[in-house]
């Protein structure tokens, strides 16, 4: 019965270490953020097997087959550490998140006028190209913007399968 | 295989149900509906399946149970994120998108911004933290209000331990 205890908290166990590995890399590595994440996932995903091979090896006459054991936990484990990454993302790129950032900073509140300058369109784009380019997803050659990687280009097909078929009115938005 | 096939069922159930919703009457408050569906998918599922099969339910050991309900939960809340960028464009994803598309000769700056729609700018995102009590705003000025505030120093605290910089 421990075994089992066990072999359901190692997606847990996994998320611990990816939260605490991520703060740890984070910090020594002086604010490598995507590197960060990676370690910390990846450490999870490896705390997380570890773990679960530590609940078999504790569960005499286990049932579970293969797919119950190993697959369950690695599936829990990445939906837990897609949370994560989500949360961490949405820091990084969500706008209401900065306002409440930027008014704490200046002591709770702030003039209109001076927000309107942080968020204007060119900034904003400004910033959303930085942030690709940084990521590798699009490069610049010659002032033109060309694909760095196919990844997010692949991620932006799905969810546009995706809407197309939750959301049939509206497949395919202009960009 | 039973329990990851049981967490699948239960998602699928809870996916089909919500597709079906949405293609027949959309919800006014879609992320709302979604975490209720998921909510109540395993609620209404699983009494249904025990009276059906009583034996496969109550045979299940509390680990066991666990393990399925964590897989199921994170689960249910990654669709509900992945939902958000189905149904607004994620600007981020146009770009890379339009970009693409440009292909090798590439596009300019002022051909994104031309093309790349944020209808949702400041304005849009202040009153929708004014309706849900995140700050007030009068005299041209907007300030956080005490839950404001609350939220605000949480997310500042989680900046600072993860290092993350001022997004946007």
């Amino acid at each position: 019965m421990d075994g089992q205890w066990t072999i359901a908290s190692a997606p847990l166990a996994g998320l611990a270490l990816a939260v605490l590995a991520q703060i740890v890399v984070v910090h020594v590595s002086r604010g490598k953020i995507g590197a960060s994440i990676i370690i910390g996932i990846l450490g999870g995903l490896a705390i997380t097997l570890a773990v679960i091979a530590l609940g078999r090896a504790g569960t005499r006459g286990a049932t579970d087959g293969f797919v119950d054991t190993w697959a369950l936990g690695v599936a829990t484990y990445l939906a837990l550490a897609f949370g994560f990454w989500a949360f961490l993302n949405l820091n990084i790129t969500s706008m209401r998140i900065r306002i409440l950032r930027e008014l704490l900073r200046a002591g709770g509140h702030m003039a209109l006028s001076d927000m309107a300058v942080f968020y204007t369109p060119a900034e904003r784009l400004r910033r959303r190209l930085e942030r690709l380019e940084k990521g590798g997803q699009i490069k610049r050659e010659d002032g033109r913007w060309l694909l760095g990687s196919w990844q997010v280009l692949a991620i932006a097909h799905c969810v546009e399968a995706l809407r197309g078929f939750v959301l049939p009115g509206r497949g395919r938005q202009p960009s | 295989m039973r329990l990851f096939l049981a967490g699948l069922a239960l998602l699928m159930l809870a996916f089909v149900v919500h597709v079906v919703i949405w293609r027949v009457h959309p919800p006014k408050r879609p992320i709302h509906a979604l975490l209720g569906i998921f909510a109540a998918t395993p609620l209404v599922a699983v009494p249904i399946f025990m009276a059906i099969e009583p034996s496969a339910v109550i045979g299940t050991s509390l680990p066991d149970a666990l393990r399925v309900l964590l897989f199921y939960v994170p689960s249910s809340l990654v669709y509900v994120c992945l939902y958000s960028a189905i149904e607004a464009q994620s600007p981020s994803l146009a770009i890379v998108s339009y970009v693409a598309g440009c292909g090798s000769a590439g596009c300019s700056e002022a051909d994104i911004a031309d093309h790349i729609i944020d209808d949702e700018g400041v304005n849009a995102r202040i009153d929708s933290m004014k309706a849900s009590g995140m700050i007030v705003v009068g005299d041209g000025r907007c300030a956080l209000t005490p839950g404001g505030r609350l939220w605000a120093g949480l997310f500042e605290f989680a900046g600072k331990v993860f290092r993350l910089p001022l997004g946007g």
